[in-house]
């Protein structure tokens, strides 16, 4: 169902809208979370606050016109915050964390073999792309995020996020055709 | 089938040897082929349909090439079934409070005085007014173990006028100095000039609740094992409490009079609101939860920090930090009951120690068994852990003043 119906049901105090829009971002925020790095239950953590600040969003009246993008930004700051206190109480060192991809082949007949190898090859192509170059080919091809959305989330200008991911794109063309292909093939 | 799907093989035409062209890994491995599924063109559709044509017993390493392709999947991670519903359960429970408020809005404004301040009162030596204490009545009051055969809710004037309260009440002060428990009006009404400014003491012993309002209005919710200090009616610069323990209040909006609530280690400045205060002397961690407005806390006069709705600042062992957390958590002791999700077992039983003053101790194995729900916070001790052991398969000993708790692994 479209966001922006959702959205208005959850203003109608309509809580199946609300269970529904939950139900359709839940595990994609909690894939961004992971590619991000970070623990499991501090990404939990950062959902549910993600859907308490829409709520309260929401129930304050303003308007929001493109959830998805509001949901991965709310996601990532908090994400971030989060992380900022565990190092205040715990004065863990600072680090930023390098952004993940992890491929599997859904595919359950192929040999585990094979599955493996080919898995293998395709996580060592995107393993010479940097960190910001994961991150904007996850959001691009994964998320299907707009380039002025990569841009907000990854603090660079549309046009750099544009470059950011054709770069990323050609970087991996040199390398293996074959498996770029494979990656993207859905599109 | 050939092994290794990891082998680059050059670009084999059409024409090649008949028997690599069949097997699996040719497609796999063939540019063309994988162009050929992910973006057609009329030239390949022309070109593979011609080659299924003329080899018809490569379809259906063809077809398992194209399957195989077409499932790769970056990052697609879920979280189980049972995490996701209890993150929607908490979410729940704001959503039906957000609409309820939403359609309180206007009666908020003005119960708009109703702020929650949960302080116990702990420290009697920030009380402004000391030289009025009576000395003994500090020591009895300061006494941090509270007498654990203490059965009932006492109530103790200045001048050592007592009443013993039985079951869940309501003590309320009124502005004209008259003291109301449960709406029924008490002997410790007082008299006189020296009614005013006189210094209450009220303990709440181990596994009782009650709820006191105070002269102003301030409405506060006060849990187990608490001693709380407090004026029969106000200063007129300046309005203070003090406690030992735990409390929620509601503070009333009085723009000329701030509110203090003093603790052993820090005062906490209300600027009009409501939050939770866990300040028990004996407790190396000290918390304070603000739901609704906001309040400062010092020491000694100097701001240590500025707190936000949703905030929790705790100290513990001089360390202090500010996070943001879900506060029903900690505030549902004051409806009676505990909430807790995906919490360890280690921590809801040190929220049960301190809630019933009772050391429960969890043993290596149970201890990181996270576990989500509610558990009502009955009276009786016994009862609390005989519900915890339905719900949670643990089982559990008594030893003196202790329970040691452990996994049942049955």
């Amino acid at each position: 169902m479209e966001d922006h119906i959702l959205i208005k049901g959850i203003t109608n105090g309509n809580e199946a809208s609300f269970a529904t829009l939950y139900s359709k971002y839940v595990d994609v925020l909690f894939s961004y979370g992971v590619g991000l790095g970070y623990e499991r239950e501090i990404i939990k953590d950062a959902i549910q606050d993600v859907f308490l600040k829409l709520l309260n969003h929401k129930f304050a009246g303003s308007e929001i016109t493109n959830l998805k993008f509001y949901l991965f930004r709310s996601l990532k700051n908090r994400l971030i915050d989060l992380h900022k206190n565990k190092i205040i109480n715990e004065e863990l060192d600072s680090c930023d964390f390098d952004f993940s991809i992890k491929v599997s082949i859904l595919d359950d007949i192929i040999e585990a073999e094979n599955k493996k190898i080919l898995e293998q090859r395709i996580n060592k192509l995107l393993d010479s792309l940097t960190s910001r170059q994961r991150e904007a080919i996850v959001l691009r091809y994964v998320h299907e995020l707009g380039y002025d959305e990569i841009a907000s989330l990854l603090d660079m200008t549309p046009k750099a996020s544009r470059k950011l991911v054709s770069r990323a794109m050609e970087r991996m063309r040199n390398q293996e055709l074959l498996l770029l292909l494979i990656l993207f093939c859905k599109f | 089938m050939s092994s290794c799907i990891g082998k680059q093989t050059k670009q084999p035409t059409f024409m090649d040897n008949k028997e690599n062209i069949y097997s699996l890994d040719h497609f796999l491995n063939n540019d063309e082929f994988i162009r050929w599924i992910i973006d057609s063109t009329p030239e390949l559709d022309i070109q593979w349909n011609k080659f299924i044509k003329e080899n018809p017993q490569a379809i259906s390493n063809l077809n398992r090439a194209k399957e195989i392709l077409q499932s790769v999947e970056m990052n697609s991670f879920s979280l189980s079934d049972h995490e996701k519903e209890t993150i929607y359960r908490n979410l729940q429970h704001e959503f039906l409070a957000k609409k309820l408020q939403r359609k309180n809005r206007m009666f908020y404004h003005y119960a708009a005085a109703s702020v929650a301040l949960i302080c116990l009162i702990g420290s009697l030596f920030f009380i402004y007014n000391q030289t009025r204490i009576n000395q003994d009545e500090l020591l009895v009051a300061n006494d941090i173990k509270i007498d654990s055969t203490l059965t009932n809710i006492e109530l103790i004037t200045q001048s050592n006028k007592k009443v013993l309260i039985e079951k869940h009440p309501t003590i309320q002060y009124n502005s004209t100095g008259k003291v109301f428990v449960n709406d029924k009006e008490t002997e410790l009404t007082a008299k006189g000039e020296q009614a005013d400014s006189e210094l209450n003491t009220l303990i709440v012993p181990n596994g009782r609740r009650t709820t006191l309002i105070l002269e102003d209005g301030s409405k506060v919710w006060v849990n187990s094992g608490t001693v709380l200090t407090f004026p029969t009616s106000f200063d007129k610069e300046k309005r203070t409490i003090s406690v030992n323990g735990e409390i929620y209040i509601e503070v009333a909006k009085d723009v000329n009079r701030p509110f203090y609530v003093k603790t052993s280690n820090f005062d906490i400045r209300v600027l009009g609101t409501k939050f939770n205060v866990s300040a028990y002397n004996e407790d190396a961690s000290k918390q304070v939860v603000l739901v609704q407005g906001s309040v400062q806390i010092e020491k000694q006069q100097n701001l240590q920090a500025l707190m936000h709705p949703n905030e929790l600042f705790s100290l513990y062992n001089g360390q202090q930090s500010i996070r943001e957390v879900n506060v029903y958590d900690y505030i549902s002791w004051k409806d009676g009951f505990l909430q807790f999700s995906s919490e360890s077992l280690e921590s809801i039983c040190q929220r049960l120690s301190r809630h019933y003053r009772i050391k429960i101790h969890c043993d290596e194995e149970s201890k990181k068994q996270k576990f989500s729900g509610k558990l009502v916070l009955f009276d009786d001790f016994s009862k609390v852990l005989t519900t915890l052991s339905d719900i949670i398969p643990i089982k559990y000993k008594q030893a003196k003043n202790e329970i040691n708790i452990s996994i049942n692994n049955k």
